[in-house]
């Protein structure tokens, strides 16, 4: 069943034991000596898999760089990325390399939100297609907006509320757990129940996640 | 849909993702249609010659290029 997460996690948990064998293998893949003559072809594929496998493939890459001096490699080139750029680079670098369009109204609410938060029409797509990808490797709807919401933070959550056009986003995030009513009356994310969730890995949260879900009855 | 390369590999399909040039070569970023945690970089020569790198040097400075 880990097996399952292990696409997801790589996304949301870059510093990872996983995702430093997913570098090696790319590793082990690409150098030696072996050449064989073969002839390109083309093929049509939908769009949001091509994101898909951009956004998985390329963020093996970016974990390559980072774990390069375990794997044996120096090069200055890589000392100039940490554990920051490469986490930076799922939600940052690549998701600008397809946000850059931005054909937004301008001074609508809606604008000067997605202006805040560098957010596009293209960035929406992206979004969806992770959504989509999240769900179809076998998380729940509950259990992919959760892992959005730790990966991108409640911006990423802004973003989710504008896809499935709710009105009210505090609502929303009622609605589906993330918020919860403290005793004063405030809102507080609910990722404030795991105090380590800068020490543990997605997964551990999740069943975190589930274990409060299941003794409130509420179920994922 | 759109359209994207791709090379068969061991009876698997490769995707190209992307196609950078290095100090006169042209490298390519391939992942495993079946499993998109399978990647790989290839060195292409004359549009059909898929060559493994030279070394983990090599690979890095092509990663970088890839990941910008």
């Amino acid at each position: 069943m880990e097996n399952d997460y292990r696409i997801n996690e790589h996304i949301l948990d870059i510093n990872h034991e996983k995702n430093k064998i997913l570098a090696e293998r790319l590793v082990s893949n690409s150098v030696g000596s072996d050449a064989m003559v073969v002839a390109p072809k083309n093929k049509e594929i939908p769009r949001r898999d091509f994101l898909k496998y951009t956004v998985f493939g390329l963020g093996v890459a970016a974990t390559a760089l980072y774990f390069n001096e375990k794997l044996g490699i120096s090069a200055k080139v890589s000392n100039e990325l940490d554990l920051h750029a490469a986490n930076s680079y799922m939600i940052d670098t690549k998701f600008k390399e397809y946000f850059e369009r931005l054909n937004m109204p301008y001074e609508t609410e809606e604008f000067l939100m997605f202006k805040k938060l560098n957010i596009n029409d293209d960035n929406i797509m992206v979004m969806q297609a992770l959504l989509e990808c999240l769900q179809e490797d076998g998380f729940s709807e509950t259990e992919s907006w959760f892992a959005i919401s730790q990966a991108f933070g409640n911006d990423g959550l802004y973003l989710i509320a504008k896809i499935y056009g709710k009105d009210s986003i505090d609502d929303l995030l009622m609605s589906k757990g993330y918020l919860y009513t403290r005793e004063d009356g405030s809102h507080a994310p609910y990722r404030e129940y795991f105090s380590n969730q800068n020490q543990v890995g997605y997964i551990e949260n999740v069943k975190i996640l589930k274990d409060l879900e299941e003794k409130k009855g509420m179920g994922l | 849909m759109i359209s994207v390369g791709y090379y068969p590999i061991d009876n698997k399909i490769y995707l190209v993702l992307n196609k950078k040039e290095y100090q006169g070569n042209t490298y390519v970023f391939l992942a495993n249609e079946m499993d998109s945690a399978d990647v790989m970089v290839r060195k292409v020569e004359n549009d059909n010659i898929l060559k493994m790198l030279d070394n983990k040097e090599e690979l890095i400075n092509v990663l970088s290029l890839f990941i910008k």
